[in-house]
């Protein structure tokens, strides 16, 4: 077994920022200012930071950490610029907690940006095409993750209604958060009417394409006795690689979560049954059912059925992504940063009319690349440590 | 596009050919065939 430092390391400031647009403002500008709103979240000021963490998209800058530092005066004792895609942000709330521990730094932030939508109105995608499947023109990413969902629906019998409930449960969500991007009224009927993007994926099934921002502020849970928040702690993270193109991963149907959450949750010391709020990333609807199967809420298989009649939607047994998702909230392109930043508002009690009573355990889950980087986080609220 | 997998054991990305879209299932055999297109060769499958 691992030695992760539980609940060492808290949250102790989360921001988000520019959901619905940011005004001819840059990645950097996003990042910068959701940096400044989570340090102010946390009592603490851009002088007191020594470790960055950042991912601006890639085709913006690359070495995008050292921009941060430089745009916000940071001189820092790590900066990072992880690049394994969306599950990037939980990445680095690891090695934070790891750095946390051993008096490598004192305060760690980790702040994104994305102008996606005002600058490009299309999803960024972060490497040139892979020759051996550019040559079929799929849809990047889109036709990645509708092979997953066939093969899903063709083992499981997962069905075309299910992958729409799970749309419908994360605009249910939205409808109770002022942030979100995408709101109003949503049926199965209309999913599944929609067009379609890459068979059996429609357009409503995919996640949106918006700027924003969010941020987090790290630190010991010694220190966070001293800010105004109450911290939420990390009781435990582990990341997984199983590939980087669809055609190479090793089971369709499984992703590395199935990996990686089991690591979590021993450090954490708790099972899927103790969790009380899932963010799970919701790039397309099939992530929502495959990810609930790899985070232990049902076997394998039985995530569609799992879905059906409301279960993760307000009311429902299971409260999942409930700020609306990468579906209906929020997706500047790497959206794990916002999985971490609803799980703390969540186990703060700060997340208004959506908020899930009594919640003291939450994932914040990322994925990246096409379902090819998984990484999972277990917080925890004051009765877990 | 589709996933093909070998009886050799790799799997590829490819497209099947010669049938319409919504009649390549999966789990059906099919056999390769080198396509061409503006003068470069690529493989694609068709139904045996």
């Amino acid at each position: 077994m691992d030695r992760f430092p539980r609940g060492n390391a808290v949250f102790a400031g989360v921001s988000t920022f520019g959901i619905k647009g940011g005004d001819g403002l840059q990645p950097i500008d996003f990042a910068a200012r959701a940096a400044i709103l989570a340090l102010e979240d946390a009592g603490l000021k851009i002088g007191d930071v020594d470790a960055v963490f950042t991912a601006l998209p890639p085709t913006e800058d690359a070495m995008s950490g050292l921009s941060v530092c430089e745009y916000l005066g940071i001189n820092s004792r790590l900066t990072d610029n992880n690049r394994v895609g969306g599950s990037s942000f939980q990445t680095m709330a690891i090695q934070a907690a790891v750095m946390l521990e051993a008096g490598l730094c004192d305060v760690a932030l980790i702040t994104y940006g994305s102008n996606q939508r005002s600058a490009t109105g299309k999803l960024i995608t972060a490497s040139k095409p892979f020759p051996y499947e550019s040559r079929y023109r799929p849809v990047a990413p889109a036709s990645s993750y509708a092979l997953a969902a066939s093969r899903h629906m063709y083992e499981y019998g997962t069905t075309r209604r299910q992958l729409a409930e799970v749309a419908v449960a994360a605009r249910q969500w939205a409808n109770l958060n002022p942030e979100a991007f995408a709101q109003g009224p949503l049926s199965v009927d209309e999913v599944i009417g929609a067009r379609v993007v890459s068979d059996p994926l429609g357009v409503l099934d995919c996640c949106l394409v918006t700027d924003g921002a969010a941020a987090a502020v790290m630190v010991r849970a010694e220190r966070a006795r001293d800010l105004p928040n109450a911290p939420v702690y990390l009781l435990g993270g582990s990341a997984a690689t199983t590939h980087r193109w669809i055609s190479c991963m090793p089971d369709l149907t499984t992703s590395a979560t199935a990996l990686c959450a089991p690591r979590a949750y021993a450090h954490a010391g708790v099972t899927p049954q103790d969790v009380d709020v899932v963010e799970l990333y919701d790039a397309f609807t099939i992530n929502t059912i495959m990810m609930l199967e790899d985070l232990g809420f049902c076997a394998k298989g039985e995530g569609g059925a799992f879905v059906e009649n409301g279960a993760i939607a307000p009311g429902g047994r299971l409260p999942v992504n409930t700020n609306g998702g990468g579906l209906s909230c929020t997706h500047p392109g790497m959206y794990g940063m916002f999985t971490m930043v609803e799980a703390v508002r969540q186990l703060r009690g700060a997340a208004g009319a959506r908020q899930v009573a009594e919640a003291e355990i939450a994932i914040a889950h990322g994925n990246g690349g096409s379902l090819s980087s998984q990484a999972v986080l277990v917080l925890g609220g004051p009765s877990t440590v | 596009v589709c996933l093909i997998e070998l009886d050799e054991g790799p799997r590829m990305m490819s497209r099947v050919e010669g049938v319409p879209a919504d009649a390549a299932t999966i789990g059906m055999r099919v056999k390769a065939r080198i396509a061409e297109e503006n003068g470069s060769p690529f493989v694609v499958f068709e139904p045996v």
